[in-house]
């Protein structure tokens, strides 16, 4: 059975007051919070048990920072939670890496790897979409590069 | 899947030559594609699209930097005189002409391979090179900067049989960080660029294990669209392994990366204008610990004479390192060998793929398995992908289907070359007295916390300039652990290479750059960069007559005013280098550094990096740039030239059009040889750049937090403090020696000044005439300075 899991690496120290300054830059003066987290996603016949292994030895560092394991983002205190991957025709550079010491750990399993950012923003009124999306690729991501879903 | 495409250029008219190169993305000429139809037509045949491309690549401005080996004729004309000045190949006879004519015994290998090389001990020598990454890194901030030094430092291993790299550099233009105009969609906000190529070369170099060690950053909105990124690499390598050997039945063997989509059309898309609407092929990834891999692995099979011929996968993909390598006798590419990253490739896609770390090596036949187990054992992919032959074609294969065959000589010999008819009026600018109103210690803080002139220290601190443990002289320097001083250039010692015959000697790196002087004068602007590299380099202790040059030149839009302005920078760069005894031994151009923002072209301020790396005789000489000692007086040696144009303070207050200092050649070789001899008097050295005496002389205070009492005698004070003249270098003398210095300094005829004397106070306390003018506190201005240039 085909599983996806999506990792959420989440530093514990919390800084991202200069994001916040490059966004009030650029206009956008709404936003109450936001955090930026790296993710992994993980797909193949493997179990939740096995990707928290990998998580554990590969992905986390414990001491700066915390991991969530899901099938499912919730936005938690986040008006909206922003995954952005590499385009599949752009060498995922990490990924491959992970993929390479997952075999090195002993997992023999075929497994895909993405990598990615996961930005949360939670912002003090209302935005619509048309906005949210021109912040995203302004500060966020590159186009030309990435893609995104909005969750 | 159909492995090539014909392409009808054979009865094709010019509107429909011209449409074929501007479809395919191969800025080709009309007249180079006439070229192309004529070759064709001798051979009763049209080309295959991989044919097109492997001409497009090797003949592209990247490649074959057809603009400065131009045919030109330009009448310059300076005030009521005209003069003429021709050249048949201008790169030749400038820059080349130079190196030849100054002709110094330590040039081993210059302008012939992927770096220059010069001689370092009698076993070793150093490798050199600066390369630009400008087009990637607007596109693609992280991954355009990260691949920018991903490719320099393949450049220094695959130079000769191949250098250990030791040392990173890297050189910015940015549009001013603090923008607040909105920007044409697709185009990044500079903050966005600094902090992505500030993190691509972090990631980059740090994981390789290269210190970066030296550098520089302009702000200026000329590059708001179009950001410059230098990037440079540093390498030791055995003389006895400099010369590369390629002859008929040896195996072409490529080493590193697969293959991919990415950086299609590289060569050609770098000098072409940035728009909007470009594809996600021309953006590269960087994969370090691939290329680390590697690095071990050549140098390795280098020491065991495993290969004869190395080359790096730069722009023009295999189509590129191949056809250099094999151009004196020929070669069989059979591209279903090559390693992919995913299927679907077309055989022209393999062929040009600029996929990163990758190297091509030319081996005996008989040496290829132990190779292969060398590069197996350590998890390196290598491939035979081919053999030279003697044929002198370029022959490339997929399945057994030929898709290309072209004659070398026509490949590299065949670009008809550009000529222009320029002519060009040079500056006459007069000298003007300039009212400044607002007090003098305000204006010391607008200069020092200008981003220009500010501390780096926010850049700096990500790179790691320590690893190898060889780096002498550091970007910042000092003794206490909470301020420090920036140091003129960087010292390595490379401790890393464990049989060096020489434990005295070091190298040296630095650079010079003023893009805002190229708007006043781009004389001035060529005169003063060179000088700024060479007198950072005297700084710290290397000798005039060990010092070598770099050249980059990055200009906007090749419009004949512009060209002219190349040209002349050229000449003068010529000129300079020669009277210095100073040879260029490697350079590179990127132009066209230009926006289409609704068709009006906006280009960047013309930019020469000049990059001086010296050999230290002797480690014992190395100075630091910052005061040791209260009590010790600081001279200032070198002809002082009252002026403020191009200034950060005429930039900080917009006063335009002043007349720029003088370089007077004959005065600064005085004063830098005077400082090589008589290095045993000085205890510190600090040269008067960006921000001015008053930058310099903070700068030297900061590190060990002491202060000076400076005593002039000038009704210019505001023109002493804040004008940038060039070849002017601060010096501490101690006490004791003060006047023994000075009778050496009248009797060499130096020009000098005695600024005053340091004190245990950290003040600053300027009086002029016997008045006191300004008196700051050392800690406040260093906090000012260390402020302004964050993420």
């Amino acid at each position: 059975m085909v599983n996806k899991y999506i990792i959420e690496i989440i530093p514990k120290t919390k800084n991202f007051t200069s994001i916040i300054e490059q966004l009030k830059h650029l206009g956008y003066y709404n936003i109450e919070d936001v955090a930026v987290n790296k993710i992994y996603s993980i797909t193949g016949n493997i179990s939740k048990t096995k990707v928290l292994f990998i998580t554990k030895k590969l992905l986390v560092d414990p001491i700066a920072e915390d991991y969530n394991v899901k099938n499912k983002i919730n936005k938690s205190k986040y008006n909206f939670v922003i995954n952005i991957w590499y385009k599949p025709q752009v060498l995922d550079i990490v990924a491959i890496y992970v993929e390479k010491a997952v075999k090195y750990l002993g997992l023999q399993k075929k497994i895909k790897v993405r990598c990615g950012t996961q930005i949360c923003i939670k912002f003090s009124k209302k935005i619509n979409i048309k906005e949210l999306k021109n912040l995203i690729e302004k500060i966020f991501m590159n186009p030309l590069i990435q893609e995104y879903e909005i969750v | 899947m159909k492995l090539f495409n014909t392409i009808n250029i054979l009865s094709a008219s010019d509107k429909q030559l011209i449409e074929i190169s501007k479809r395919g993305l191969l800025s080709l000429s009309l007249q180079e594609m006439k070229v192309i139809q004529q070759y064709f037509k001798s051979k009763k045949r049209n080309p295959t699209d991989c044919e097109l491309e492997t001409i497009a690549q090797t003949w592209s401005e990247h490649c074959k930097h057809k603009t400065l080996t131009a045919k030109v004729k330009i009448k310059i004309k300076k005030g009521k005189k005209v003069f003429i000045k021709k050249y048949d190949n201008v790169l030749k006879e400038t820059i080349f002409y130079a190196t030849k004519k100054i002709n110094h015994p330590d040039c081993l290998s210059v302008f012939e391979d992927n770096a220059g090389i010069v001689k370092f001990t009698n076993k070793y020598a150093v490798a050199v090179k600066v390369e630009t990454h400008n087009h990637p890194s607007a596109l693609e901030p992280y991954g355009g900067a990260a691949t920018g030094i991903g490719g320099v430092i393949r450049d220094i291993v695959g130079c000769g049989l191949g250098a250990k790299p030791i040392a990173n550099t890297d050189v910015f233009c940015f549009g001013d960080l603090e923008y607040k105009k909105e920007l044409p969609q697709g185009v990044f906000h500079p903050r966005r660029i600094f902090n992505g190529v500030v993190s691509g070369v972090r990631d980059y170099g740090n994981r390789m294990g290269i210190p970066t060690v030296n550098g520089s950053i302009v702000f200026d909105n000329g590059f708001l669209f179009n950001p410059l990124v230098y990037c440079g690499c540093v390498g030791i390598i055995p003389i006895n392994k400099i010369n590369k050997t390629v002859k008929p039945n040896q195996y072409i063997v490529l080493v590193g990366g697969k293959t991919g989509r990415d950086g299609i059309h590289g060569a050609t898309f770098s000098s072409a204008a940035l728009h909007n609407k470009l594809p996600t092929s021309v953006v590269q990834i960087g994969d370090p610990i691939t290329e680390k891999m590697f690095l071990d692995v050549i140098l390795k099979a280098r020491d065991l004479g495993l290969y004869t011929a190395i080359t790096d996968c730069g722009a023009g993909g295999l189509s590129s390192a191949c056809g250099e390598l094999t151009k004196d006798c020929g070669a069989k590419i059979y591209l279903e060998k090559v390693p992919l990253k995913y299927k679907g490739l077309l055989p022209w896609e393999i062929w040009l793929s600029e996929s990163q770390e990758r190297m091509v090596l030319i081996m005996d036949k008989h040496k290829t398995q132990k190779f292969l187990q060398l590069c197996s054992l350590e998890d390196v992919e290598a491939t035979i992908i081919g053999e030279t032959t003697n044929s002198k074609k370029l022959e490339v294969f997929y399945d057994g289907t030929k898709v290309c065959e072209l004659d070398t000589e026509f490949l590299y010999y065949g670009v008809p070359k550009l000529s222009f008819n320029l002519s060009y009026t040079l500056a006459n600018l007069k000298h003007k007295n300039v009212v400044i109103t607002e007090p003098l210690e305000k204006l010391v803080k607008k200069v020092i916390s200008s981003s220009n002139v500010a501390s780096k220290e926010w850049v700096i601190r990500q790179y790691d300039h320590e690893v190898q443990a060889g780096t002498i002289i550091k970007p910042l320097c000092g003794r206490s652990n909470e301020m420090y001083s920036p140091q003129d250039a960087a010292v390595i010692y490379p401790i890393s290479i464990e049989d060096i015959d020489d434990k005295q000697k070091a190298i040296s790196i630095s650079c010079g750059i003023k893009p805002s002087l190229s708007r006043i004068d781009v004389v001035k602007m060529t005169e003063y960069v060179i000088d700024e590299a060479i007198r950072n380099n005297i700084c710290v202790g290397t000798k005039l007559e060990k010092i070598f040059l770099l050249d980059n030149f990055c200009w906007g839009e090749l419009n004949k005013t512009n060209l002219a302005k190349l040209y002349l920078s050229c000449e003068t760069a010529k000129n300079v280098a020669i009277k210095y005894g100073t040879p260029f031994i490697s350079g590179k151009d990127s132009l066209n550094n230009y926006y289409l923002l609704r068709n009006k072209k906006v280009s960047i301020p013309e930019t020469l990096l000049i990059t001086a790396v010296g050999v230290i005789e002797d480690i014992n000489n190395i100075k630091t740039a910052y005061f040791k000692h209260p009590d010790n007086y600081v001279f200032l040696l070198g002809k002082f030239s009252y002026s403020l144009g191009g200034s950060t303070l005429s930039e900080c207050l917009k006063i335009k059009n002043l007349k720029p200092p003088e370089l007077n050649i004959n005065t600064a070789i005085k004063v830098y040889k005077f400082i090589n001899n008589y290095n045993h008097y000085i205890l510190s050295a600090h040269d008067v750049s960006d921000g001015g005496v008053i930058t310099t002389i903070s700068e030297m205070c900061f590190a060990n937090n002491l202060g000076i009492e400076i005593n002039l005698n000038t009704q210019k004070l505001v023109e002493f403090l804040f004008s940038e003249p060039p070849s002017c270098i601060l010096v501490e003398i101690p006490q004791d020696k003060k006047n023994m210095f000075e009778q050496l300094l009248n009797k060499e005829k130096i020009p000098y000044i005695v600024l005053g004397q340091l004190k245990p106070q950290p003040l600053i306390n300027i009086i002029s005439k016997g008045k006191n003018k300004l008196k700051l506190s050392v800690e406040e201005i260093y906090k000012l300075w260390t402020s302004s240039v964050t993420g």
